[in-house]
């Protein structure tokens, strides 16, 4: 399998539906003595993260397509010129 | 070149023909699943009928119809949960990602998309729960068939098959656009129109991390399946469903790296109602599946315990005659049924509890009918009688029905001439 771009939506699931599986696992949760209450930061932290960590991925792919036109654009410009002194004979 | 079913392209058609065509296809293919969704549902109903009749006859000749009709509705119940539960969930999410995705020539739109074959899947389940909970009347409606309704079990699953064909044949009927935009990209040298499937085309290739998790979970089960089989270890099956929730949120998460698995987290949510179920129910599930009745006769018959896994468990103790005082009985089910006839001309005091269900006690006074989560309630009948039981009857999750002297169980009612040998006479589990 390929190594691919983070993936917020696969994080923040994952992290949500492991951290349930575990939660209840380790019997430390009972249900019927759980207030609603309580659990209202859950999805909250879910949504927040999944909003920040997709917002990162974006800025994320912005800049490095502007660093790479920088990047290439810069070595356009310097290439002739290296080569050329590379070229020149000693 | 591909040959487009409807015959009307050429290898000289231009974008905007396919574009057009797709269009209509996909109109058509709306009003095509409208109709057939409507047709399907008008010729089911009817064939649940005739199914509803042919299966309770049946089974009432078998004599397996109440243990039947119980599993029935335990069954719905999960389904209408996970139904419930899944069914918006995936709308939303095929409506996210069909917004997010970038149009294509042959593709699917939003509508499409959100109410696709996975959709209908899970809108046969809705049905399918609701219409095994669902009561009929009529003259096939008595006994256990008043509280669930096999027949329409059977419709819906009729209806979840139709679905499944859907989905498995779905991706062929709609691809076919796709197919011949690309067989004219490759034809015509149309680089717009070829660029674009292809691309995606690539986007989606197919990744196997879901089906490795997935591989994992049943490895993983079934390992500790058999451990607990053969004694090697003490595995309470509750444990279960949280386990294969913690295996699929660990593919998930590991596909925010590597391969792409968010199809499971639809399994993740399926299996939420079994981890909470799992979680309600506080005894281990052990004693069997099915239905046992247990009917002592004397004091000695009197088992100190009774216990069951999951099903209909009914005490008999019609038959009891008067015991030593301060006899104390425990009958405890993890979950389904727990019926218990109490004797005449006997003192009992019973403790009922539940933690998650319906407590009903009938006969005594006005009758008792209570539903929620913890419940518990203390019942005393023929105080002024002589001898004591003590009944400590509890269930995890279902419903305890308590019948007072003067009121019988519903399976002598219906069968009065079918009460041969039961499963367990007059000896419980110690």
């Amino acid at each position: 399998m390929k190594r691919h771009p983070f993936d917020p939506w696969s994080f923040v699931l994952g992290l949500l539906f492991l951290g349930t599986g575990v939660t209840f696992l380790t019997n430390s949760v009972d249900l019927l003595h759980t207030s609603a209450a309580r659990m209202w930061p859950i999805p909250l932290l879910a949504i927040g993260l999944l909003i920040v960590l997709t917002s990162a991925r974006r800025v994320k792919q912005r800049h490095p397509q502007s660093a790479t036109e920088q990047h290439s654009s810069a070595d356009a410009e310097s290439d002739p010129v290296s080569s050329a002194q590379t070229d020149r004979p000693a | 070149m591909a040959a487009c079913p409807c015959g009307s392209h050429d290898a000289g058609v231009g974008i905007e023909e396919v574009r057009e065509h797709d269009g209509l296809r996909r109109m058509a293919w709306v009003v095509v699943w409208i109709i057939l969704g409507i047709l399907a549902l008008v010729s089911l109903v009817a064939l649940g009928h005739v199914v509803r009749a042919v299966a309770t006859r049946l089974l009432l000749a078998s004599g397996m119809f109440s243990a039947v009709a119980g599993l029935v509705r335990s069954a719905a119940i999960l389904v209408l949960l996970v139904g419930a539960i899944v069914l918006p969930v995936v709308v939303v999410v095929r409506l996210v990602r069909a917004r997010s995705a970038p149009p294509s020539p042959g593709g699917s739109g939003a509508l499409k998309e959100a109410f696709g074959p996975p959709t209908l899947i899970f809108a046969a389940l809705l049905v399918l729960a609701w219409s095994a909970i669902y009561q009929p009347v009529g003259p096939l409606a008595t006994g256990a068939l008043a509280t669930s309704s096999p027949s329409l079990f059977y419709l819906g699953l009729v209806l979840l098959a139709i679905g499944i064909a859907l989905f498995v044949t779905a991706p062929r009927l709609t691809g076919s656009a796709t197919a011949v935009a690309l067989a004219e990209g490759e034809q015509g040298g149309q680089s717009a129109a070829s660029q674009q499937p292809t691309r995606e085309r690539e986007r989606r290739e197919r990744s196997h991390l879901g089906a490795f998790t997935v591989g994992a979970v049943l490895i993983i089960v079934a390992i500790l399946g058999l451990l607990g089989s053969f004694g090697l270890v003490n595995i309470d099956i509750r444990i279960f469903p949280a386990l294969v929730l913690t295996a699929l949120g660990a593919g998930i998460l590991l596909g925010t790296w590597v391969g792409r698995a968010l199809w499971l987290t639809i399994l993740c949510v399926m299996t939420l109602p079994f981890v909470a179920l799992a979680n309600i129910i506080d005894l281990p599930i052990a004693g069997g599946v099915g239905s046992v009745t247990y009917s002592p006769h004397t004091a000695a018959d009197l088992a100190g315990s009774y216990t069951f896994g999951v099903g209909r468990m009914t005490l008999d103790l019609s038959a009891l005659k008067a015991t030593d005082p301060n006899t104390t009985v425990l009958a405890t089910l993890a979950a389904g049924d727990l019926l218990v006839e109490v004797p005449s001309g006997v003192h009992v005091v019973i403790d009922s509890s539940v933690r998650a269900g319906q407590i009903e006690i009938s006969g005594h006074h006005a009758g008792v009918y209570r539903s929620g989560l913890d419940l518990s309630t203390t019942s005393t009948f023929g105080s002024d009688s002589p001898g004591l039981v003590h009944l400590i009857v509890h269930c995890g999750v279902g419903t305890i029905r308590v019948y007072a002297p003067g009121t019988t169980l519903p399976e002598k009612q219906s069968s009065s001439s079918r009460q041969g040998p039961k499963s367990s006479p007059g000896k419980g589990k110690p």
